[in-house]
């Protein structure tokens, strides 16, 4: 019920949906960008705005077992990473609650 | 001396004379005053020794005046003799109704301006005369959204910006889509005529509201069409035909519109001094950028991602379509450009070429991104940063053929002294000896970037050094008020293999040794810390340890040493794991190794994955809409 307006973030270097260029995320709120994603390099984010998750899945990746969901753009329903839900093992937990976002999928938007 | 008829009996003599001042402030151009029967009379009353008396008595005598009001003359002192002034006014009512009705309505629209956008228009909802008085143009000459413009309807939009219309000179509706469908919107768009700022990212609106509010408003300062996809060459026309004033536009990621478009504006328009066109088209074509050289006004330039941009088009921005050349030295020589910023970042075309046709060419640039370029070398910038002598940022962001040589050069250049904020991240060549370098020469450096690279504690030691021992800005004296520390340099070091927690340590305990002891002889009084951002895990306890270390006073920094020394415990346990029986120290080698070799996925730097403190950003804190 009612519009779907967009969430507009202040910083000097904001990350946007290559698409459709809606605010995803701040230079700042980037806790590491060793990460790899299907396209490639991808960073993990503390905070994402924008977007719609789907229903979580378990995955096996490089690192262990997790729980995560896949994450998309609220505007132009590109996925654009995917979200920790749960890590199960003790070196992963940091992640919880965090998003991935793949750097191929983001444009600098300022 | 207060007569018997009058309304009061006597309460305290300052009250009385309170209120009578009150009333007095109050007389203004109120249309009661009309009623004023008597003139304002002065009597002089030189056998008065009460100079402090201010009576009261109704002045109804001889039914001279009109019986409708009773009017009282009050007394003020005057002079020095004694003398009194005798004033008469309108008796004082119970109620206070007529008040407002009596105020004038400039005076009404002056204290309505003290609202906020939100109460206006919830003001406006009282009556009939206030829905007048709350929507006065006069009232919306900045109308910027931003903070409301997903809360407010669109009828209330709509009528805000129809009443405003010729009034409104500060235009932002970034964001507030509710005008994408409503019949009210092309009367929305007609009604503004002397906008000096637009901002209409993310509005939606149909192509001929577009063309209408550009035709209507030939004021236009800065305009922002961001995003827009009904931005196209034609629109562009419209503008360069209608705004020639116009200072600053931005169109970047208009898909519809493209460098010719671009072309025809700032040929148009010579005052135009910010242009932002990311990811445009067809700005390899020689047209657009020489018209670009050729009103030389523009001095920021985004054109980021422009999929076209290749070194000819860099070479005929800066010099021209066919350079005159110097009859000694052989070289193309022109006037220099007056570009104080450039943004180039994912050009991923541009080469050294288009940093050589640069060098010399722009004297006055002070900001410089290029991320994302990624085959630029070592050898385009050594021939352009030595002559970029105001540089104060710049970006090499993944730029992965740099190394340390570019860091040298930039720090032994002649703009070593102004450098403020440089970003090498996930550049893999850059290690040590540039950064090292770039700390020691920069002194103003006040954010680095170098996460992803290999730098190591040793840089950590050395900039935690420089920091400190930094030589004082001659010029600017420095204030002994204030000794509380504060931040002079930002590391940001994440992802860097080579960063141990006892480097990280180490600029802990040199922020609090600095705090406590801060060095007179480079007559800097302020301690200057450094402030990290660093792997993850170990982020809140640096946080932690800094927000105390900026208190200054000896207790927080006995609580940070404290802190300091519970964490290196905490790690030092955590590293060398339950048992510390034999094997422990080739395990410590083995994760060591693991630690060096890691990548793929994921980041582990050692089993202590989390901070001591235990503030862990929490699981689920995400912001979702």
């Amino acid at each position: 019920m009612g519009l779907a307006y967009n969430v507009y973030l202040n910083s000097s270097r904001i990350y946007g949906c290559k698409g459709c260029k809606t605010h995803l995320s701040n230079h700042e709120d980037i806790i590491s960008r060793n990460f790899r994603g299907q396209h490639g390099k991808a960073f993990l984010f503390n905070t994402v705005v924008n977007i719609k998750e789907a229903e979580p899945v378990e995955r096996n990746m490089t690192t262990g077992r997790h729980v995560v969901r896949d994450i998309s753009c609220k505007q132009c329903k590109e996925i654009v990473g995917w979200k920790y839900d749960k890590a199960y093992e003790q070196p992963e937990k940091y992640k919880e609650g965090k998003f991935i976002l793949e750097a191929e999928l983001l444009v600098n938007v300022r | 001396m207060v007569s018997p008829t009058s309304k009061r009996t006597t309460p305290s003599r300052r009250g009385h004379r309170r209120r009578l001042f009150e009333r007095l402030s109050r007389i203004s151009s109120s249309p009661q005053l009309s009623n004023f029967p008597k003139p304002i009379e002065v009597v002089a009353y030189p056998n008065k020794r009460t100079v402090s008396c201010v009576s009261l008595y109704t002045a109804t005598g001889s039914g001279a005046s009109t019986p409708t009001i009773a009017l009282e003359t009050v007394e003020i002192p005057y002079g020095t003799e004694g003398e009194s002034l005798r004033i008469s006014i309108p008796p004082r009512r119970k109620t206070r109704r007529d008040i407002w009705s009596g105020l004038p309505d400039e005076v009404k629209v002056g204290v309505l301006s003290w609202l906020t956008p939100r109460e206006l228009v919830r003001c406006s909802a009282v009556n009939k005369k206030w829905h007048t008085l709350c929507f006065d143009g006069q009232l919306w000459s900045t109308l910027d959204a931003t903070e409301y413009y997903d809360k407010i309807p669109v009828d209330q939009l709509a009528k805000i910006v129809t009443t405003a219309g010729p009034f409104v000179k500060y235009l932002n509706l970034r964001g507030c889509i509710q005008l994408t469908n409503d019949w009210r919107t092309p009367a929305i768009w007609n009604a503004p005529r002397n906008l000096l700022t637009a901002t209409l990212e993310g509005c939606a609106l149909s192509r001929a509201s577009l063309q209408f509010l550009i035709i209507r408003n030939p004021t236009l300062l800065h305009l922002n069409l961001s995003g827009l996809p009904t931005v196209t060459n034609s629109i562009a026309r419209l503008i360069a035909q209608s705004c020639p004033n116009l200072e600053s536009l931005n169109v970047s990621w208009c898909a519809n519109m493209d460098a010719r478009g671009i072309r025809k504006i700032v040929e148009a328009c010579p005052n135009l001094q910010e242009l932002r066109a990311c990811e445009l088209e067809r700005f390899d074509e020689a047209p657009v950028m020489i018209a670009l050289w050729r009103a030389n006004a523009v001095q920021r330039l985004h054109l980021a991602a422009c999929p076209g941009l290749g070194d000819d088009a860099i070479r005929t921005l800066v010099l021209g379509p066919d350079p005159e050349l110097d009859p000694f030295t052989n070289r193309p020589r022109t006037p220099p450009r007056r570009l104080l910023h450039l943004n180039l970042g994912r050009c991923t075309r541009l080469t050294d070429a288009a940093l050589r046709a640069l060098a010399d060419n722009v004297p006055m640039l002070e900001g410089l991104e290029l991320g994302g370029c990624v085959a630029l070398t070592d050898v385009g910038f050594a021939a352009l940063l030595p002559t970029l002598p105001r540089l104060t940022h710049l970006d090499l962001e993944e730029c992965t053929e740099v190394t340390d040589a570019t860091l040298v050069t930039l720090a032994r250049g002649p703009a070593a002294r102004r450098l403020t904020s440089v970003g090498v991240s996930y550049c893999e060549n850059i290690g040590d000896p540039g950064v090292v370098e770039l700390v020691r020469k920069c002194r103003a450096l006040g954010n680095l970037e170098c996460d992803n690279t290999r730098v190591s504690d040793l840089a950590l030691t050395e900039a935690a050094h420089a920091v400190r021992y930094r030589p004082h800005t001659p010029g600017i004296p420095p204030h002994p008020a204030s000794l509380s520390p504060r931040v002079a340099l930002r590391l940001v070091i994440y992802d860097c293999a080579a960063i141990t927690w006892s480097g990280v340590r180490g600029i802990l305990a040199r922020n609090v040794e600095a705090a406590a002891h801060p060095t007179p002889t480079t007559s800097t009084l302020r301690p200057d810390l450094l402030q990290l951002k660093c792997f993850y895990g170990w982020q809140p306890t640096v946080d932690a340890h800094l927000s105390r270390v900026l208190r200054g006073d000896p207790a927080a920094l006995a609580s940070a040493n404290r802190l300091e020394s519970r964490w290196a415990d905490h790690m030092l346990a955590s590293e060398e794991g339950v048992s510390t029986g034999a094997g422990a120290a080739a395990r410590r080698r083995r994760r060591r190794a693991a630690m060096f070799a890691a990548d793929d996925e994921d980041f582990g730097l050692g089993t202590a994955g989390f901070g001591f403190v235990g503030r862990r950003r929490g699981r689920g804190g995400c912001v979702v809409s």
